[in-house]
């Protein structure tokens, strides 16, 4: 494809609101076919730096090429064929309230208009059986648990057989054994379904169970990036301080086995 | 020296501010509608979310519309008669109730409904759903949100609230009947037969026009300011509030400036 095996590429992106200087001057190359965890602090960026790489925002400066194309800024049948090769689980589900379990999930497949009525239920039971929830069809949003309607909004995005999936914190708020299984769900969808994987999280835990590459962003600006091993090793003192809670965790669980 | 321009500022900068802010929703507005109208072109492809919203405007506002008309038409022969009754020209009502209701009240008192029940249901579904990421999960799913939520609630508006003007129209002034007949002594006959003398066609269309307008004022408002609503509950009120302020002010600032323009 010439695209060197890079799905996403960020160059010098800078973001303001208003007066805010929120990413300064973000690098980051994402590897196609790769899980990328992007860690960092309450109010690093790391959502912003998210929606910008499916276009939700458009950059103040940089610019953005996903496998090598450029993302436009305005919206425009490019930005919308661009768009397609994207999926993204919101952090907060945004499942739409108003439609069934189902209908959420072949939402993006009815409006497309391209599959027929028998096609897109095949689908939808498809994913919904892959994401541990068959069955749950009719059930409204509002009657699903938090992490039921995280695994809803995952079976919603691979409905769209996308080749990028990014997730906005999908461990948040879950309990420690869901989030171990939206772990398990996220690694699954790398190694057998072949697809890029971008997570936003602060969780190390997750980051570490799930990356090939960890990036750091502390104040707008990725300050170290590596696999889970040399990020632990990284003697950058932001990171170090980042991940030392971790690590203690870890080294007592290392002792007492 | 320098103490004076602050002081300046404090005031000149907060106003400036804030008539950019007036001038980039007026623009942001209009260039919804644009897109609103031109969505327009697929409402074959999306009448499943086209009709629930006709209905919710028309039909399901039926009995308050019905209740509001009747009233009005009451009072406005209640209070008209009175005066009448004084020159001995109570069979007048009939020409005055309907050219009334026809002309301003029909429209006006339609829109002031329609603002309270769907434009503010509108602007808390939109905001609550921008503030919930919603709106973002659909551009992911290339879904345009002015197709799938703009469109067919301005179709909706703009259709389905000169029907309403019609229906209320015809329910004032059979109230206006009623009263002529129970307190004035104004036969049936007499009364309708005054309504068809003065009212005209003329008079009935222009309240139309002037509601579908309100229609299009009402709805792109109203989504516009749920669209743009970001951080939390308190924003989905807030933005409630303001929706149904400015629908108000635009609709009663519209009404005049058109009525003295037709006047001329």
């Amino acid at each position: 494809m010439g695209t060197n095996g890079i799905a996403i590429d960020v160059r010098q992106l800078h973001k303001w609101f208003r007066n805010n200087h929120v990413l300064r001057g973000v690098d980051l190359k994402i590897p196609a076919g790769t899980a990328t965890a992007i860690v960092g602090g309450s109010g690093a960026g790391k959502s912003v730096l998210l929606k910008h790489m499916v276009g939700l925002l458009s950059p103040d400066s940089g610019s953005i090429y996903i496998f090598n194309q450029e993302m436009p800024s305005k919206y425009s049948r490019r930005l919308e064929e661009i768009r397609r090769r994207f999926a993204m689980v919101f952090q907060g589900s945004a499942l739409l309230n108003s439609l069934n379990v189902g209908e959420n999930v072949g939402l993006g497949l009815v409006e497309q208009g391209r599959l027929s009525r028998e096609e897109i239920d095949q689908v939808v039971r498809e994913k919904l059986a892959l994401v541990g929830l068959k069955g749950k069809e009719s059930e409204l949003p509002g009657e699903l648990s938090g992490g039921m309607r995280k695994r809803v909004a995952i079976a919603r995005a691979l409905a769209m057989d996308p080749e990028i999936i990014l997730f906005d914190e999908p461990t948040t708020g879950l309990d420690p054994i869901m989030a171990q299984n939206i772990d398990s769900l996220i690694a699954d969808l790398r190694d057998r379904l072949r697809k890029t994987v971008v997570i936003v999280t602060h969780d190390m835990d997750s980051a570490f169970e799930i990356a090939d590459l960890i990036c750091m962003i502390y104040e707008g600006k990725i300050v170290e990036q590596g696999s889970p091993e040399a990020f632990c090793r990284s003697t950058n003192p932001i990171v170090e301080q980042f991940i030392s809670r971790f690590k203690r965790h870890n080294g007592e669980r290392g002792q007492g086995d | 020296m320098k103490k004076k321009t602050k002081k300046v500022d404090r005031f000149f900068v907060p106003l400036g501010q804030k008539l950019l802010d007036f001038f980039q929703s007026v623009g942001e507005m209009l260039l919804l509608l644009v897109e609103a109208v031109v969505w327009c072109k697929v409402v074959f492809r999306n009448l499943d979310k086209v009709l629930p919203q006709m209905g919710k405007i028309g039909a399901d506002s039926l009995p308050i519309a019905s209740l509001t008309a009747i009233f009005v038409g009451f009072v406005l022969a209640l209070q008209t008669g009175v005066a009448l009754q004084q020159f001995g020209q109570e069979e007048d009502l009939g020409a005055i109730v309907s050219i009334g209701m026809a002309r301003e009240l029909g429209p006006v008192l339609t829109a002031i409904l329609v603002i309270g029940r769907i434009g503010a249901a509108i602007t808390a579904e939109i905001a609550t759903m921008s503030v919930s990421e919603e709106i973002d999960a659909l551009k992911t799913l290339s879904i345009n949100p002015v197709r799938y939520l703009v469109m067919p609630r301005f179709l909706a508006c703009v259709t389905m609230l000169p029907i309403l003007v019609i229906y209320v129209d015809f329910i004032g002034t059979l109230g206006g009947a009623a009263v002529a007949k129970a307190y004035f002594k104004v036969p049936f006959l007499a009364y309708f037969d005054n309504v068809t003398e003065y009212l005209t066609f003329e008079d009935m269309a222009k309240g139309l026009v002037k509601s579908a307008v309100f229609g299009v004022i009402i709805s792109i408002v109203s989504c516009h300011k749920g669209l743009t609503t970001t951080g939390g509950p308190g924003e989905v009120g807030l933005a409630t509030t303001n929706s149904v302020v400015l629908s108000f002010v635009s609709v009663y600032v519209f009404n005049y400036f058109v009525t003295r323009l037709w006047l001329e």
